[in-house]
């Protein structure tokens, strides 16, 4: 027992030396992205003005990734873009809150080399999961009267006047993604990275899901689209 | 025996005072970031390396943590320059794959 205890502690002074000089590399990166779909069901929507497009909420992507080095050159990670737009919609009844986000998670496999000392050209495809959710923030006639009778329960006397309350839809979907990056390492934990590639995604307005039905969401051509974006990455170990 | 205790509490103080004017370019982090790399410093110790690298600046060791930098730099790009099988093989299909989507963006015909 005890010899093979000193060959344990012989085999970790051997190999753990090892392990500290070759740990994985993590890094983190955030920025933006440009892209440009065709949001039809938005924009040529006849019968409801949605908030007027613009290049924030049509163009920009805000993006965020974590990054693993597993191997030599190579990387594993997940990056999400994420497309925003908030406003007010002129609906039947009243005018609602309304949010909708495009997110395009990726979990690219990248490969890299350093061209210079400070400069780095690298590689990845994705697949894509992507996701979109539209909420509108409604208000339904029994709401107040409903939590007015629960809020006097506990001894307050009709305070609620107006209450709204939000629903989600929202559509799932697979895409697939490559860019190619270059990397200028200000430091070698910090770099800027600019990257060009293409976003597909097989998106249909068919598959919508609110309150566990199945409904019709707005047409969006999502295929084929180029994709350009810049990172600051900060390497964290 | 009085003597000899007052002798060690003195000697006590001494150490201290030698300690304080210790050169911070000695720190055992910068040693091992100079043999491990920068990353190689885990997240928790991040905050007292930046301290001991600044003062170590401070007190003449700009050349010795920009030696650590470059050192550093060159570390990565060793092991990062060149690319050999799969690495290779999956950058020219990247490259392909993007080249043929801008080409087609570019040449073919629109569809409707």
């Amino acid at each position: 027992m005890k010899s093979q205890i000193q060959v344990f502690i012989l085999f970790g002074v051997l190999f753990f030396p090892g392990k500290i000089q070759s740990q994985p590399k993590i890094s983190f990166e955030t920025g933006i992205g440009f892209y440009e779909p065709t949001l039809g069901g938005f924009d040529n929507n006849s019968e409801i003005s949605f908030p007027t497009k613009n290049i924030l909420n049509r163009n920009l992507l805000l993006d965020w990734g974590i990054f693993y080095e597993i191997f030599y050159n190579t990387r594993i990670g997940y990056k999400s873009y994420n497309s925003i737009e908030i406003g007010e919609l002129d609906l039947a009844s009243s005018n609602s809150a309304f949010y909708r986000t495009i997110r395009y998670r990726q979990f690219p496999l990248e490969t890299f080399f350093r061209w210079k000392k400070r400069i780095e050209l690298n590689f990845n495809l994705a697949p894509v999961w992507g996701r979109c959710r539209i909420t509108v923030e409604t208000s339904p006639n029994d709401n107040v009267d409903d939590w007015n009778s629960l809020l006097n329960s506990f001894g307050d006397s009709n305070p609620m006047s107006d209450m709204g309350t939000s629903n989600s839809m929202i559509s799932d979907w697979f895409g697939t993604a490559g860019m190619i990056g270059i990397r200028y390492y200000l430091s070698s934990r910090l770099g800027l990275d600019v990257k060009m590639g293409f976003l597909h995604n097989y998106y249909s307005s068919d598959n919508w899901r609110l309150n566990n039905q199945t409904v019709k969401g707005p047409s969006m051509e999502l295929d084929e689209i180029p994709i350009f974006a810049f990172n600051i990455v900060y390497g964290i170990k | 025996m009085k003597f000899f205790f007052i002798l060690l509490f003195l000697t006590q103080f001494c150490f201290a005072q030698e300690i304080d004017d210790a050169n911070p370019c000695d720190d055992p982090i910068l040693l091992h970031v100079k043999s491990n790399g920068v990353k190689s410093v885990p997240l928790i110790d991040l905050v007292h390396y930046y301290q001991v690298k600044k003062a170590c600046e401070k007190s003449g060791g700009e050349e010795f943590i920009q030696q650590i930098e470059r050192d550093d730099l060159d570390r990565d790009f060793n092991k990062s320059k060149t690319m050999i099988s799969f690495t290779s093989t999956y950058s020219i299909l990247v490259v392909a794959i993007i080249g043929y989507f801008y080409f087609g963006k570019l040449f073919a015909p629109p569809t409707s």
